[in-house]
């Protein structure tokens, strides 16, 4: 990779425990990635149409609340998918209990990070994932907000 | 006679010891680190003797328990008279099977609950909301309306057992749902006691909840003030929040400063409102994290204490004894626990609980060591109050108070917190007070930092987290988890709806304009919030009533 992998992060939902993706926010920045940090309270819309306007190679959400990843994460998919844009890789963090860690993946996360999960860990598996993908272009945005 | 160029004898004794005995086993062996110190960055000597505290005065800095300063405790004979409370956050679910676990702890031992509403709801969702989905009844018991409140506390002794509010920036909305259910029981409110959280300053900083503007949620948290003073005299209308303030990610002493500037703040809007000092300090209630930095923690909670003493004097000017106490609710630290080997949380929290009442703590809340995976199980929940039974009845630390003090190391330490924070003090009153703090995230950029400087430390291998980053064990044991039923969703849908096509539309429509009438103007909104709960107007409806009048504070995106 010569450019800098562009990482657009954010909270999905109702959730307002921020330590989590403050810290790997950081950890990201200090890896070399470029961090677009769109803070609390995302819809999925939101978080795409930004992935998009900002050229993301990826997306990095953070659900502390207790609350499924797994719907939001279809969500998300899916919007990524209308815009043709599913080479950004959609990365997820949090209380993810293992059953749905495995449907995660089934259906395309491309990574899944559990309490504890060091952060070379991380920087190392968006690293790979990103490389793995080659950038189409600039997707056009059909979100409807 | 000693002269007075002479090093005193403690002194001459140290460092002869410096330079032999210890010089030989150093040589051996050197010590694990350079340098020692504690979560709060306090560097930590090997070693504390009667000179780092000689310049301690025992009346006028430690006293005694139950008056000015308070250091030493905040009732005269603390556990010897009586046990702090076991008070449980009970939370999950259709408030049924939430009412069913608090029924069976009452019966358990539990003497203080914490009432935890669904956050959806809080949010302001009603639980047929798309954006609820399928989120609902995993944190908080599903409580939209009185109906729901009602079979929440069915059955329990509001006399007997104390109840706290969770709820913050829809405190007011609590409140109203809590007093709609006494008046539907026929107690009159002045004789209600119990605490709502109300603390909306800490919610701007510390992994925040949607909130009103400061402007809004300022208002609802006097007139909670206001109305409690007035018409609740058993009540806490507000438990200052420290707990929420260390979990995203302040140091002990960060989060000792923030809290007492916080608490000063509210004294000067309620001055604002013609509320003295007199009036309003005597209900406050505080909030703590206990975290696994054992003497800190006990250092910190000791500092408050005598912290909040003497600013009640010397900043408010008064000598009132029922100011100047801080009682205090303390949880062990939910961000301490694991997922990986999920027993090892037991011992943390129990650590935790025990550094808590070395401390002196009022009532306690011990997390649960499924933590790391869900609202706790049933299971998991139960042995949090064993465990607060195990220190209480079989340990012998309850019959004496205060028992550390008079340690070098802790009473140096103490001190050492109070100078902290007095400092964080100075500098929030020199960047122009709390409000304007909050305005120019001031206390969310110092937790931030603090939050990133303990995360480096786990990732460089300086701090270690057993089981995480050392001691990991690659098959582990899968432990019960609570884990919503989706027919709760299916239920919570249905009732609302119900709830909508019954009650009275024209009582409801009118309860929720009175709302409405009187946000925007001066009255004191705690009646109206009260009538339109007992109209049945749901938790979000009221709360989005209060949020078109007042508007939503726009949490900064800060890393």
């Amino acid at each position: 990779m010569t450019s800098k992998i562009r990482i657009v992060m954010g909270k999905p939902g109702l959730d307002g425990h921020t330590r989590g993706i403050q810290v790997v926010a950081r950890g990201f920045a200090d890896a070399g990635f470029e961090v677009i940090y769109l803070g609390l309270y995302k819809t999925a819309e939101e978080i795409v149409r930004a992935a998009l306007d900002e050229d993301a190679n990826a997306i990095g959400l953070s659900i502390l609340s207790g609350a499924s990843p797994v719907v939001f994460c279809r969500d998300t998919l899916a919007l990524l998918h209308l815009a043709g844009a599913d080479d950004v890789a959609l990365f997820v963090g949090g209380i993810i209990h293992d059953d749905e860690a495995h449907s995660l993946r089934e259906m395309g996360v491309a990574g899944v990070f559990l309490p504890g999960t060091p952060m070379v860990q991380m920087v190392n598996a968006v690293q790979t994932e990103v490389e793995k993908r080659p950038l189409q272009g600039i997707g056009v945005s059909t979100v409807q907000t | 006679m000693r002269h007075l160029n002479e090093p005193p004898p403690i002194l001459e004794a140290q460092r002869r010891w410096e330079e032999t005995t210890l010089k030989r086993t150093i040589q051996n062996r050197p010590e694990r680190r350079k340098e020692f110190t504690n979560e709060s960055g306090m560097p930590l000597k090997r070693i504390y003797t009667p000179c780092d505290v000689e310049d301690l005065d025992y009346v006028s800095d430690l006293g005694f328990p139950g008056e000015y300063p308070f250091t030493r405790g905040t009732y005269a004979t603390m556990y010897r008279g009586r046990i702090w409370s076991y008070r449980q956050i009970v939370g999950f679910g259709l408030p049924e099977e939430a009412n069913a676990r608090i029924r069976r702890f009452v019966d358990e031992g539990l003497t203080g609950l914490i009432a935890s509403a669904d956050i959806n709801i809080s949010f302001g969702h009603d639980p047929d909301e798309p954006i609820v989905k399928d989120i609902i009844g995993g944190v908080g018991a599903i409580m939209p309306s009185l109906a729901e409140w009602e079979i929440y506390l069915d059955g329990l002794d509001l006399g007997k057992l104390r109840v706290s509010l969770s709820q913050t920036p829809t405190a007011v909305i609590g409140l109203g749902m809590f007093i709609a259910v006494a008046r539907k029981r026929g107690i009159a409110i002045d004789q209600l006691s119990g605490t709502v959280q109300n603390d909306p300053l800490n919610m701007f900083n510390a992994e925040p909840f949607p909130s009103l503007s400061v402007e809004g949620a300022m208002r609802c948290c006097m007139d909670i003030f206001e109305f409690t003073n007035k018409n609740m005299p058993k009540w806490h209308p507000v438990l200052i929040n420290g707990y929420n303030t260390k979990e995203s990610g302040a140091t002990p002493l960060q989060e000792l400063a923030f809290l007492l500037a916080n608490a000063t703040c509210y004294l000067d809007e309620a001055a604002k409102r013609g509320l003295s000092v007199d009036q309003i300090a005597p209900k406050f209630a505080f909030y703590f994290g206990v975290g696994s930095s054992f003497f800190e923690e006990i250092a910190k909670v000791r500092a408050a204490r005598c912290m909040w003493a003497r600013i009640i004097r010397d900043r408010y000017g008064s000598a009132n004894p029922a100011s100047m106490l801080m009682r205090y609710h303390v949880q062990t630290c939910g961000s301490t626990l694991t997922r990986q080997q999920p027993l090892n949380n037991v011992v943390r929290c129990t650590l935790q609980a025990l550094s808590a009442v070395l401390g002196g703590v009022s009532s306690l809340h011990v997390d649960s060591y499924d933590e790391a995976f869900a609202a706790p199980s049933e299971k998991a929940a139960l042995l949090s109050i064993r465990t607060q039974q195990i220190i209480a009845e079989e340990t012998g630390v309850t019959d004496v108070i205060d028992p550390l003090a008079g340690s070098y190391y802790v009473e140096s330490l103490t001190q050492e917190m109070m100078r902290g924070a007095q400092a964080y003090l100075d500098r929030i009153d020199a960047l122009g007070g709390v409000l304007n703090c909050v305005k120019n995230h001031f206390f969310t950029r110092e937790i931030a930092a603090a939050a990133q400087k303990y995360q480096k430390e786990i990732d460089r291998g300086e701090r270690t987290i057993v089981g995480v980053n050392a001691y990991r064990t690659e098959e582990e044991d899968p432990i019960d988890v609570y884990k919503p039923d989706p027919e709760i969703r299916r239920q919570a849908i249905e009732r609302i709806q119900k709830l909508r096509a019954t009650r009275d539309q024209q009582r409801w429509k009118e309860a929720l304009d009175n709302v409405r009438e009187a946000a925007k103007s001066k009255d004191n909104l705690v009646p109206a919030v009260v009538e339109a709960c007992e109209a049945y107007a749901t938790f979000a409806e009221i709360r989005n009533v209060l949020k078109e009048v007042y508007g939503e504070y726009e949490f900064p995106a800060i890393y």
